[in-house]
């Protein structure tokens, strides 16, 4: 229908006629039948971006004749306790937006719809990366969640004008790089490295983490617990990078929200922030042009591999609804309406086969790596992803520790790392 | 405080002659009225906390299950450093945010009722922080704290360049932080207490004393403040508890941090149970912080009800 009303050769009128007619007899005589089509779908997406990013998959299940009841929950904490209570009520909702829960969830896959049907219809395996389908599956063999969108996490953002001031052309590529422009930036008065509150020194960790440790080896020591990597020395090497970098930080930071931090580097306090591709929204709101005021580059030392975190939805099992349900899972990868969803949510969409020419660069630099790092293994989930928050908790415990105490060795430091990942 | 519960039998007992029935519907009147309270006060309160109890010895995670594991939350939790640092935490914590208000929410309540000009706007100020939201309030002290936006660069912009004030921002004194702010937020409230206390004292006692030669310091040392006795005690009793659960100024101002250093059991139950999908070890640690405050709380109680009993 779509690409018959934009076709060019048609007379306007007809063009309107024939795409009415069209549009009549494609969701005309399925509405009939499926009157009652309502999926519940329960998410944390409020913000006024994210509001319009989600009503691009209404309009597309609306267009499947599926009525999208929506529930939307401000904040991930809550929406978290309302999915929870609402499970363990034995009402969950249909659909269910989750990122760190899989996992739980996951247990007890008789609660899931089992989406096999589309998902081998739809050729999900085909499209999807194998470091995303991991995520998706949990371990089994069948799809537990849909993924939706993919954010990029291990992007430093950079204030072009500092950059320029202190005589570098480009973003750095290595550590070694970034501290000898850290140095500069310090002797200019500028905090070399803007830095948020504990949440974010740990995050920080991970993007290092992914840096001094091969994409594989990262994945094996977050993902599968191997205890010779976790202690060994791309860990220890991760800690040393994190002492480091604790100097090039204010004293301040532990009180800062990420936001906050995106400003000091949006205002030139700051010379540059780790943090995801979701800063992007502070800068296009404070009016900075990407590449002109700030750049979006690759944490230092990773090249071009890609560390993301992923929004996905969750099906409970509903005997009535299951065939809404499939609908909906269809809509929720269907190629164009994650590609519109993603540009207003600014994220990418988790297809590798989404053309995403419309992006601006930054987002596209994004899906190009992703998917080339779908080939060669070089994009890996977040461990958030794929841990109990439990243990991600205990991990973090580590890593704030060895920042807030300097007497603790990168070593001592790994070696907790370890030891948390078998106690928790 | 007990008279209009007292003054209330003699006027049932006047009318003997009542029907059986408007007799009987007044006698249970109250305890029908008084029963949906009741009602839901068993379920929620202590139906929750017996389901919370229950919980603490399953081995549920993200998702309650009732599989049973004894003891062995309690053990994780006891051998758990972050809960003993919590812990350590709150003896530090609940001296300074129950004792400070207590004397300094006194002391200006004393100095009000000197018949001070603009009392009302000095009392209103005082007691403001009570009508801002922690979320607004938090905020505000997070940035009034943090070295580069706070008081220590307000203190610099003075002239104090080596003015240091970071306590917010350093793991041994962060707890203090929070203190800080808890103070500032019932002192005010307690200020208002003690002086509707002081205003229940008879002038005639003040008078009594005066004539009798003590000077005004020590009228209230030795009349005014045993007096108030009642008002320390309630006052007391609403700061106790409300510091024993000392959560949301935890999510506001530090979540926890830097690091643990800043948290309090309360918020080690709720990261456990929601955050970290730990959700038996989460009951467990609520259940010890309810026996915490049984412990602290019911002997203070049973003690001061049998001192009123005996006057």
């Amino acid at each position: 229908m779509s690409s018959m009303s934009r076709s060019p050769r048609l007379l306007r009128l007809t063009r309107q006629v024939a795409a009415s007619l069209a549009c009549i007899a494609a969701t005309g005589a399925p509405l009939a039948a499926r009157a009652a089509d309502v999926v519940e779908v329960i998410h944390w997406w409020t913000s006024a971006s994210e509001t319009a990013a989600v009503a691009k998959f209404k309009e597309a299940a609306a267009k499947r004749g599926l009525q999208w009841k929506d529930l939307a929950v401000g904040g991930g904490d809550n929406q978290r306790i309302v999915l929870k209570t609402r499970v363990g009520k034995g009402t969950p909702p249909d659909a269910a937006q989750i990122n760190a829960d899989v996992r739980s969830y996951a247990a007890n896959r008789d609660n899931l719809a089992n989406l096999d049907e589309v998902a081998i219809k739809g050729k999900w395996d085909e499209v999807l990366p194998e470091s995303l389908r991991r995520f998706a599956k949990q371990g089994g063999k069948n799809y537990v969640a849909v993924p939706v969108n993919v954010h990029r996490q291990n992007v430093m953002w950079i204030n072009a004008e500092a950059l320029k001031k202190l005589g570098a052309t480009a973003a750095p590529k290595t550590w070694d790089e970034f501290f000898a422009l850290a140095d500069k930036a310090r002797a200019a008065g500028m905090v070399p490295l803007a830095m948020g509150e504990d949440i974010w020194v740990n995050f920080t960790f991970t993007q290092v983490a992914f840096t001094t440790m091969k994409p594989d080896e990262f994945r094996r020591a977050f993902y599968d617990l191997d205890d010779n990597l976790l202690k060994g020395p791309g860990v220890v090497k991760a800690f040393e990078i994190m002492r480091k970098l604790r100097g090039y930080v204010d004293r301040s930071a532990s009180t800062r929200k990420w936001n906050e931090a995106t400003q000091m580097v949006i205002q030139g306090h700051a010379l540059a922030q780790i943090m995801g591709d979701f800063a992007k929204g502070e800068f296009n709101v404070a009016g900075k042009k990407l590449n002109t005021d700030y750049l979006c580059a690759a944490v230092p030392g990773s090249g071009n591999s890609h560390l993301f975190t992923s929004d996905a939805f969750l099906f409970f099992k509903h005997g009535e609804s299951a065939k809404a349900q499939l609908e909906l899972a269809q809509v929720l990868m269907d190629r164009d309406a994650q590609v519109a969803f993603s540009q207003l949510k600014g994220s990418v969409p988790v297809r590798t086969d989404a053309d995403v020419s419309t992006f601006d660069a930054c987002a596209r630099q994004s899906h190009a790596d992703f998917v080339a790092g779908a080939k060669d293994g070089s994009a890996a989930a977040s461990p958030n992803l794929m841990q109990t928050p439990a243990r991600i908790g205990a991990w973090r415990d580590v890593v704030l520790a060895f920042w807030n105490d300097s007497d603790m060795t990168a070593q001592q430091a790994a070696a907790k790392m370890a030891s948390a990942a078998k106690s928790s | 405080m007990d008279s209009p519960l007292t003054s209330s039998t003699p006027g049932r007992q006047a009318s003997p002659h009542a029907r059986g029935f408007a007799a009987s519907l007044e006698r249970w009147l109250p305890q029908l009225a008084i029963s949906p309270a009741l009602a839901i006060s068993l379920v929620f309160f202590y139906g929750l906390t017996a389901w919370v109890g229950l919980v603490s010895f399953t081995d549920s995670a993200g998702m309650i299950s009732w599989t049973w594991v004894g003891l062995e939350q309690y053990q994780r939790l006891f051998a758990d450093d972050n809960w003993w640092r919590s812990l350590w935490n709150l003896v530090r914590y609940l001296p300074l945010v129950v004792g400070v208000p207590l004397v300094l929410g006194c002391f200006l309540a004393m100095l009000l009722d000197q018949k001070v000009r603009f009392e009302n706007g000095i009392r209103t100020t005082v007691l403001y922080p009570l009508a801002l939201s922690w979320i607004v309030a938090g905020t505000i002290w997070r940035w009034l704290l943090s070295p580069d936006t706070g008081i220590e660069k307000w203190l610099h912009g003075m002239g104090f360049e080596n003015a240091v004030f970071d306590w917010i921002v350093q793991p041994r004194s962060s707890i203090f932080a929070l203190a800080v702010v808890a103070i500032w937020h019932s002192t005010g409230f307690v200020m208002s207490m003690f002086i509707a206390g002081l205003r229940s004292i008879d002038d005639s006692v003040f008078k009594a004393a005066m004539i009798d030669g003590a000077s005004l310091p020590r009228v209230y040392w030795r009349v005014v403040l045993p007096a108030l006795r009642p008002t320390i005690f309630s006052a007391a009793l609403i700061l106790l508890p409300a510091a024993l659960r000392t959560f949301d100024l935890v999510v506001v101002l530090t979540q926890g941090g830097p690091g643990q250093s800043s948290v309090l059991p309360a918020f080690y139950v709720f990261d456990r149970f929601f955050r970290r999908d730990q959700m038996g070890l989460g009951a467990a640690s609520a259940v010890v912080l309810l026996f915490t405050c049984a412990m602290v709380a019911v002997p203070y109680i049973l003690g001061e009800l049998k001192k009123h009993r005996a006057e």
